[in-house]
């Protein structure tokens, strides 16, 4: 009995995973999310962070996120007092972040 | 001496007859026995096989994956159900990873899968396992009040090694394990690395 439990689960929980839609994770995607947390927690005004979209396109639909990969990194990486400075909290879609 | 001819003589006639003790008398003819005697069958006792009983077990750790060029650390939980016997085990595993990117993204995953124990000695059980499931980040982005969750497919497979600290009289043990694995994570990259990930498992847990 539990051989056919072994070898059903998985199979059951793949299917299910793939008819809902499952679409794959994007490297750039996660980097603007994480990007946009670390806006939300550094910033004590988060209306212009919530503006920003991350969405990446899949197949026909070709979206991209807001903040390029080298932003998204920079300012991930980047401490509260520097993003905070840069006018990141503010303007975080046109802040160049070095 | 004269006096002991009959007595040579007696003891004489006594060893012939029972020496010729088994051979039909003359003019008599031999029939077989249909049947074999009662003590002549020899009975084989076959080895018994190995107790085979349930297994179920589960533990509570923590985990750390590198993936996406990121690092993931989260509490696990995992629970197996299978049988075993006193050598090896196989069970279905259910597990659950929760917890955060090194930035603080929510992240879940749910895996499913088949599981080979060996017991290597009394305390010590080498495992191997295979996972079928699905890791989820929540958004933290203006998509989130609409699209929150992020899905990617996984499947890896891990090994694991366990010590049994303390066991109980019905063969259960608290026990600590420690296991690493890969996963392939769906991804929309083109090269085969960037879904690729490395875990590592510690944890401490209870066999019934």
């Amino acid at each position: 009995m539990w051989k056919r439990f072994v070898i059903t689960i998985p199979a059951a929980v793949l299917s299910l995973t793939l008819l809902g839609g499952a679409e794959g994770i994007d490297k750039g995607e996660l980097e603007c999310e994480e990007a946009v947390k670390h806006l939300l927690d550094c910033c004590p005004n988060d209306g212009p962070i919530k503006m920003i979209s991350c969405y990446e396109g899949r197949f026909c639909d070709h979206a991209s996120p807001d903040l390029s990969g080298a932003t998204s990194r920079c300012m991930r990486d980047a401490s509260c007092d520097d993003l905070y400075a840069s006018g990141a909290c503010d303007a975080p879609k046109t802040t160049v972040c070095q | 001496m004269r006096g002991l001819r009959p007595l040579v003589g007696l003891a004489a006639a006594l060893f012939a007859v029972a020496a010729h003790a088994d051979e039909p008398a003359p003019g008599m003819v031999e029939i077989p026995t249909p049947y074999p005697a009662q003590d002549c069958c020899t009975v084989v006792a076959r080895a018994p096989s190995p107790p085979t009983t349930v297994l179920v077990q589960g533990h509570v750790g923590v985990s750390y994956r590198r993936a996406l060029r990121e690092d993931f650390a989260a509490a696990h939980f995992e629970l197996e159900v299978g049988g075993q016997d006193p050598n090896i085990g196989i069970g279905a595993r259910v597990s659950v990873e929760a917890g955060a990117t090194r930035i603080g993204l929510p992240y879940q995953v749910v895996t499913l899968g088949p599981a080979f124990n060996l017991h290597v000695s009394g305390r010590v059980q080498l495992a191997l396992g295979l996972t079928f499931g699905v890791l989820v980040y929540q958004r933290a982005s203006s998509r989130s009040d609409f699209d929150p969750n992020v899905w990617g497919v996984t499947a890896g497979v891990n090994g694991t090694v366990s010590v049994d600290l303390v066991r109980t009289r019905r063969d259960g043990a608290l026990f600590v394990l420690a296991r690493i694995g890969y996963d392939y994570i769906e991804n929309t990259g083109d090269s085969f690395t960037q879904g690729s990930s490395l875990g590592a498992t510690a944890a401490l847990g209870y066999r019934y």
